[in-house]
């Protein structure tokens, strides 16, 4: 059978274990890496299809064609928030800014033109729990740039845009079981309710992980007279319906969209909202996605990381 | 889905040839044969059946055009070149001789980054201790696996508070989300291409109905599941009264 689409490469990290690459195949300039956490339950990739499958050939989704995608998994029943976090806050800067070279080098045939060139841009997408890890992680770049003294150069994850689907950062919606019972499989949240794992304490609302993230997060950006903390203020969009989560920003954030006809499981799904009946339809998006969209504030700092100091 | 199977079930009543094949497939008719285990036969035999998977994936997305041509036989070649054991790959081909009847339907190059990614995300060691247990590990290990997840179901019921130490759940999570992630019946699945490989070992379907039981017994008592230790209580009696009863979160 015929391929006439362009599509990524995956290329499976050994570790840490369960995150995988997706490569674009472009000539031109790979301008960024789009970084993606899955929430409670979810898959490193199944929880974004059919992102990887976006035909890049299409002249409409050349914003894709710029971009590769790195997808974090990791065992939400087991590991705590804290632990994902410090993983992608430490283990990122094997992948950005310069390329993974291992996934680009092919038994010494470069996957594309140019495998060495930096990426220009950072975007850390999460959904769910995802946006809980990914706010953690942040804060503790944050936290740790200020305990270094705030060098020339910031931590790699301040220069992100954060873009988050329906994130748990106020919590379930429903307290206790019932809460992970509507968030994911009954057999994960069995799993997790036998074991308690942190991931059921710390997302109650009102839990004191919640609480003691939004507080820093919210000191961190309002103390923040120079824009160094813009990669903290998360671009949100709600699903609407979303029986899962609670839909409430921080004060911080940027104004948050609702996109009517999408539950908590599909709104991280690259559908095209503005098309009729996109509730349920299955058309990749067209055009520039949501999580590409720029930010009304500009950074204070260059795209590669080049930091004036605070 | 009965019928299905029973249509795809080699003529002659073939029993355990899974296991027969990843005996040879191994070696276990050579010298090295008394260096091998029950435990550790079976958990070869798991990463075979999952290496037999993505080999035929690969064939899969060659024939979607996802692939450069002749890359399935490249690596045919290459598995052939790192084979361990004199006459191991030709066990091994016989074995892993069905890629293309187990193609799934319909499969587009649209579709074959998703199915790959999903079958990626669902080979957990979860999955594979599944996998082990069901398909290919002694009768003595099975029946201590699939006790050990009853007892927790039969606590469970007396008590829907219940929580367990990390060891103690993570030695029956193969039945729980392991089992969950490995697709029994969609036949347009990849995974579900790794039990039709095994399944006409005799002791599967036994076995397949055994961990369907106690799942369901598990699953049926989501509704009464709290954290609070008294309602679990009023709830434990109230269940034994009247089973049929569905209560409040």
């Amino acid at each position: 059978m015929p391929n006439n689409l362009v599509q990524y490469t995956r290329y499976d990290i050994d570790h840490p274990d369960r995150w995988a690459l997706y490569l674009s195949p472009s000539d031109e300039p790979i301008e960024r890496l789009v970084v993606f956490v899955h929430g409670f339950g979810g898959k490193a990739v199944g929880t974004w299809l059919d992102f990887p499958a976006i035909d890049l050939g299409q002249a409409e989704n050349r914003w894709w064609r710029e971009a590769d995608l790195l997808f974090v998994g990791y065992d939400s029943t087991r590991d705590s928030i804290t632990a994902v976090a410090n993983r992608i806050r430490t283990e990122l800067s094997h992948f950005y800014p310069k390329p993974y070279q291992p996934a680009l080098d092919v038994g010494g045939e470069p996957l594309r033109p140019d495998i060495t060139t930096g990426y220009r841009e950072l975007i850390l997408v999460g959904h769910s729990l995802g946006g809980v890890v990914l706010r953690r992680a942040l804060c503790d770049a944050a936290q740790t740039w200020f305990d270094d003294g705030c060098p020339t150069e910031g931590h790699i994850l301040l220069t992100a845009k954060t873009r988050l689907f329906s994130p748990a950062s106020a919590g379930f919606r429903a307290a206790g079981w019932l809460g992970f019972l509507r968030a994911t499989s009954a057999w994960t949240a069995i799993e997790a309710f036998l074991r308690r794992s942190s991931t059921y304490t710390d997302l109650q609302p009102g839990s004191p992980v919640l609480d003691e993230l939004r507080s820093q997060t919210l000191q961190l950006v309002t103390d923040d007279a120079g824009g160094y903390m813009r990669a903290l203020r998360a671009k949100i969009v709600w699903a609407n319906p979303d029986d899962v989560v609670i839909d409430l920003r921080y004060r911080t954030d940027y104004v948050d969209a609702s996109w009517d006809g999408f539950t908590h499981t599909s709104v991280c799904k690259p559908r095209d909202p503005s098309s009729p009946g996109h509730g349920n339809s299955s058309r990749p998006v067209k055009g520039e996605p949501w999580i590409s969209r720029q930010s009304s504030v500009t950074a204070p700092h260059s795209s590669r990381g080049e930091w004036h100091r605070c | 889905m009965a019928q299905m199977l029973e249509a795809a079930r080699p003529p002659g009543g073939l029993s355990d040839v899974a296991v027969d094949l990843v005996r040879s497939a191994v070696g276990m008719e050579s010298a090295f044969e008394s260096s091998f285990t029950d435990v550790s036969i079976s958990r070869v035999a798991t990463q075979y059946l999952l290496m037999a998977t993505e080999v035929q994936l690969m064939h899969s997305g060659e024939l979607t055009g996802y692939y450069p041509e002749g890359v399935f036989t490249q690596a045919s070649s290459s598995i052939r070149e790192s084979a361990s054991w004199p006459g191991e790959f030709d066990s091994l081909a016989e074995f892993l001789g069905t890629f293309d009847e187990d193609l799934p339907l319909f499969l587009t190059p649209e579709m074959y980054l998703g199915i790959e990614a999903l079958w990626r995300d669902a080979v957990t060691p979860d999955l594979a201790r599944c996998i082990e247990l069901v398909m290919f590990a002694v009768q003595e290990v099975w029946e201590s696996s699939i006790a050990e997840v009853a007892h927790l179901s039969r606590r469970l019921e007396q008590n829907p508070s219940l929580s367990v130490s990390a060891e103690e759940i993570d030695r029956v999570t193969w039945a729980l989300t392991g089992a969950a992630d490995l697709s029994w019946d969609d036949p347009n699945s990849i995974g579900w291409s790794v039990v039709r490989r095994a399944f006409w070992s005799e002791m599967y379907e036994t076995r397949r109905v055994q961990l369907d039981e106690v799942r369901s017994h598990i699953i049926g008592l989501q509704d009464v599941l709290t954290a609070d230790e008294s309602a679990a209580a009023t709830r434990s009696l109230l269940r034994r009264l009247n089973p049929q009863r569905i209560y409040p979160a």
